[in-house]
């Protein structure tokens, strides 16, 4: 007994303070657009859920103190390394063809000056429709619309590998209506670079 | 002997094919480099190589930085990542479906420092996006965030 308490137990105690001293750290950054919807940390039956710019747990889901400079001096060659953002264009066109409306010209012509400005990108091209005729129609038809506005840039240089058709159908209406509305603001086909 | 597939239905097959939506499928790049600095390797179907801006990843490729290295990724489903240096990250399931949204995005940080900012398949299932380090396992609801684990817990 004395053997125990005299070399297991501090061996004990030190074994699980250096499982407590992790170097672990999940720290929340203030969003862009405001809206954080937070990180759930679980270390065992520990949980913690971070919703707030800065706010920050270790390994064991304890909530830690931590603020700007912390995160730039730990973080900084990270944060350094991400992406840049995906930026995004809506084109519209006329009625039943493959005519852009005059004002989406412009944004095409700019889909070409984000490309130049990145090492490496990616366009999509997401077809949406609006909620006339069935979801599943509208997913075959935005897709179809999609895959033919690709064909405008791959025709201007693009590589096809670079350029992925998506069709969202009637999933994300720009301007919300019942089902079977026309609404031509909902019949757009939106660029993402990134 | 004639063909027992009539014209017609091979035209209609064809076409289905072509307006059936993308899905991702295991073998499809589930992302692509857009910033490197230093050595960054990639360890695919149990073969270390080198990777460069501009290449793709795939779903169980293991992303290795060297000591003052880094690279950003940017993913199918909009969602970002960076690894600092002297960090591992593997990318253990990612499945996409870009009609619906739905999917799947679990990853391990191995060591190392990690930033993330979430995408399309959080924003339409929150906590579809797992993140697990030796030690803790991290559900994303959709936002930007930093972790940095330790490697031996």
């Amino acid at each position: 007994m004395t053997f125990l308490l005299k070399h297991l137990v501090p061996l004990l105690a030190v074994a699980l303070l250096a499982g407590c001293a992790s170097n672990d750290l999940v720290v929340v950054l203030p969003a862009a657009d405001g809206h954080i919807g937070g990180v759930v940390v679980q270390h065992g039956d520990n949980k913690i859920l971070l919703d707030k710019p800065y706010a920050a747990a270790g390994a064991d889901a304890k909530p830690v103190a931590v603020d700007a400079k912390d995160v730039d001096q730990i973080f900084g060659a990270t944060l350094a390394a991400r992406p840049i953002p995906p930026m995004h264009y809506t084109l519209y066109f006329r009625p039943d063809s493959n005519e852009m409306a005059p004002d989406s010209q412009a944004a095409f012509e700019a889909v070409f000056t984000e490309i130049a400005r990145r090492k490496a990108s990616e366009i999509v091209v997401t077809g949406h429709t609006d909620t006339m005729g069935t979801l599943d129609y509208n997913d075959k038809l935005s897709l179809a619309r999609a895959k033919s506005v690709s064909k405008l840039f791959t025709d201007r240089g693009l590589a096809p590998s670079s350029v992925i058709a998506v069709g969202r159908g009637e999933r994300e209406l720009l301007v919300q209506t019942k089902d079977q509305v026309p609404e031509p603001r909902n019949r757009r086909v939106e660029i993402t670079v990134r | 002997m004639r063909s027992m597939t009539s014209k017609p239905a091979l035209h209609l097959i064809a076409l289905i094919l072509a307006l059936a939506p993308v899905a991702a499928w295991a073998d499809d790049p589930i992302g692509q480099i857009k910033t490197e600095t230093g050595t960054v390797t990639v360890e695919r179907a149990g073969k270390a190589q080198p990777i460069a801006i501009g290449d793709h990843v795939f779903q169980a490729d293991k992303i290795t930085t060297a000591p003052g290295s880094s690279v950003g990724i940017t993913f199918a489903d909009n969602s970002m990542m960076s690894l600092g240096p002297d960090s591992q990250l593997a990318l253990d399931q990612f499945r996409f479906d870009s009609t619906t949204q739905d999917g799947v995005f679990d990853s391990s940080l191995q060591k190392g420092t990690l930033a993330v900012k979430s995408g399309q398949i959080v924003h339409q299932t929150p906590e579809a996006m797992h993140i697990r380090t030796p030690a803790a396992l991290l559900g994303v609801r959709g936002t930007e965030f930093v972790v940095r684990a330790d490697g031996n817990s």
